[in-house]
């Protein structure tokens, strides 16, 4: 067993979707990555440069047009729940009490017998306790995205998939959320990969920055984040990186322009 | 605050008082009416709602509910008044048509075990038809709801079939179930499964594609996704279904008694047609309001509790 292995590999992906008026619309084109063991990779780029359809991919939600996704070696092809998935919305059931939406994670493999003392267990690393008995309704949207992180962990998956989980979050439970991830990475060793538009974000939680620009989606720059946890938002290397990687946005922007004329 | 109280008490018991009291000072000028049922009646009312005011002395809320009540009895009991003098009292109101209070409260007591009889008789009927047509739509839903073909073959059957009005099929269903009680159950069971089937069916087909996604990656198979996502998601339409089917329920089986069965209120109301005892319909029609008032009170139960996370979320979620 070699010390870096990867645990995702995406070789030559293309994806494409009906437009509006039905003609193909290129959202991936060619997207190669590798995502090593225990690695935190966050995925940024301005709407419709298909960061969520790559992510989708490798949740094995859709699957490509051309190109290939691996998961240690073999095949992605259907969804499964070695890849947990947290969307932009919770997803929490709104018929399940909280206890319940994250017993479902264990429920959905017909685990929940033999494991029913962990739910607790999650209900607690998320910081929910007190809250068991609460429908979705009832709980703040961060409070939300803290369960269905419970639900999807308590599968123990392998890599864990954030399709802007904080997106919709107001700043102060977004931070505080942020540093929630982070602990939870380190204490649990999965692989994290997170789309997000926040460059903030970005920097703060992941080791290495994907930058994808639109039209049609493809991967413009791999950053490395050499900072260690936790970091300070106000460092100078950290305001530098997100000036670099500002400037990149702009140019990104350029070729936009520059393709429209 | 007390008195006040208590005097909103004495003024909902008052009318009823009043009615009593005509009921026994004046003589009765029709023939062949007994005052007993409609007197005890009158009394139980007043001992009731005098108990109520004496609950509520000490409880907030019930006092609250009660006094918003009291206008509403106490011209119960005056129309119950009224109803008398223009009938019992005078005659003004023509025999057998309107009979006076006290006649249709009588035939509970003349008639009481045929009445039961037929009450029990309406009672089974309606429940094997309604809990038929309640699994039957719900199954055919959730077939609807789930697999394309079904869909593409069934559901134009089911819309098809369900606008005609299930007491059309009565002729057909007489002569091949050649039972009353086995085709008021067909008629009421294909009543109720249109609503519910066509409903469980859009519940289901309504499910966020989120909900099914998430199922995925946390490892629900198909068969997880459909009774864990889809059924839950359908429950409210459901219910809504069921609410639909019922007030066909009510009227089938009515007409299905009517019609076909050897019994059942609605077999009785065309008995006492037959002799003319307009009373003993008046107290069958009394006794369909308070069973299926009670019917509906039972399904509004069990959608409360079945819905219960719906609370905060919908509005009128009590409403059925």
């Amino acid at each position: 067993m070699s010390m870096i292995s990867d645990t995702l590999t995406i070789a030559n992906v293309s994806q494409t979707f009906a437009g509006a008026a039905g003609e193909p619309v290129e959202v991936l084109k060619d997207v190669s990555l590798t995502v090593g063991r225990n690695e935190f990779i966050s995925i940024i780029g301005p709407s419709g440069c298909g960061k969520t359809t790559l992510l989708r991919l490798i949740a094995g939600l859709s699957s490509p047009l051309s190109g290939e996704l691996l998961m240690n070696g073999a095949p992605i092809k259907t969804a499964s729940s070695e890849r947990g998935y947290i969307f932009q919305s919770s997803g929490l059931f709104p018929w399940l009490t909280v206890e319940k939406n994250i017993a479902a994670g264990l429920k959905a493999r017909g685990l929940y017998k033999a494991r029913k003392s962990e739910v607790q267990r999650y209900v607690d690393l998320v910081g929910l306790g007190g809250f068991e008995k609460s429908y979705p309704h009832q709980i703040s949207g961060g409070m939300a995205q803290r369960a269905a992180i419970a639900r999807a962990l308590i599968n123990n998956p392998e890599v864990l998939l954030l399709d802007e989980p904080l997106g919709a979050l107001d700043s102060f439970t977004r931070m505080s959320l942020q540093d929630e991830l982070i602990r939870l990475w380190r204490e649990r060793g999965n692989t994290m990969v997170m789309v997000t538009h926040d460059i903030d974000e970005a920097i703060y939680l992941s080791r290495r920055i994907v930058m994808m620009s639109p039209r049609p989606g493809r991967i413009v720059q791999i950053l490395d984040v050499p900072m260690s946890y936790p970091r300070n938002r106000a460092a100078g290397d950290f305001t530098a990186l997100r000036t670099q990687i500002l400037k990149r946005m702009d140019f990104a922007r350029d070729v936009q322009e520059e393709y429209a004329i | 605050m007390k008195i006040k109280f208590i005097l909103r008490a004495l003024f909902t018991v008052s009318g009823f008082g009043l009615a009593l009291a005509v009921s026994l000072a004046f003589p009765t000028v029709q023939a062949d009416v007994a005052d007993g049922a409609y007197r005890a009646v009158l009394a139980g009312l007043i001992v009731l709602f005098a108990a109520g005011a004496a609950l509520g002395v000490r409880d907030g809320g019930r006092r609250k509910k009660y006094e918003a009540r009291a206008p509403f009895r106490f011209a119960l009991g005056i129309a119950l008044l009224v109803w008398d003098i223009a009938s019992a009292k005078t005659g003004l109101l023509p025999l057998p048509f309107f009979p006076s209070p006290s006649k249709i409260l009588s035939a509970f007591v003349v008639d009481r075990d045929f009445m039961m009889e037929n009450v029990l008789f309406s009672l089974r009927l309606y429940f094997a038809g309604f809990i038929g047509g309640t699994v039957l739509g719900v199954g055919t839903g959730v077939l609807i709801g789930w697999f394309k073909k079904v869909n593409y073959w069934v559901f134009p059957l089911l819309k098809m079939t369900g606008v005609i009005p299930a007491v059309a099929w009565i002729p057909i269903a007489l002569t091949l179930l050649k039972s009353g009680f086995l085709t008021g159950a067909f008629l009421i069971t294909m009543c109720a499964w249109f609503p519910i089937g066509f409903q469980t069916a859009n519940g289901m087909q309504n499910t966020q594609r989120v909900y099914f996604e998430v199922a995925k990656t946390i490892g629900g198979s198909d068969a997880w996704q459909l009774l864990h996502v889809a059924l839950p998601n359908a429950l409210p339409a459901i219910f809504t279904g069921i609410s639909t089917a019922n007030g066909l329920a009510f009227t089938t089986l009515v007409i299905s008694e009517m019609l076909g069965a050897k019994g059942g209120l609605g077999y009785y109301i065309n008995w006492a047609k037959a002799w003319a005892e307009y009373y003993k319909v008046y107290a069958a029609i009394i006794i369909m309001a308070v069973m299926f008032s009670l019917i509906l009170a039972l399904i509004n139960l069990i959608k409360n509790r079945a819905l219960a996370w719906q609370k905060g979320l919908v509005n009128n979620v009590n409403d059925l």
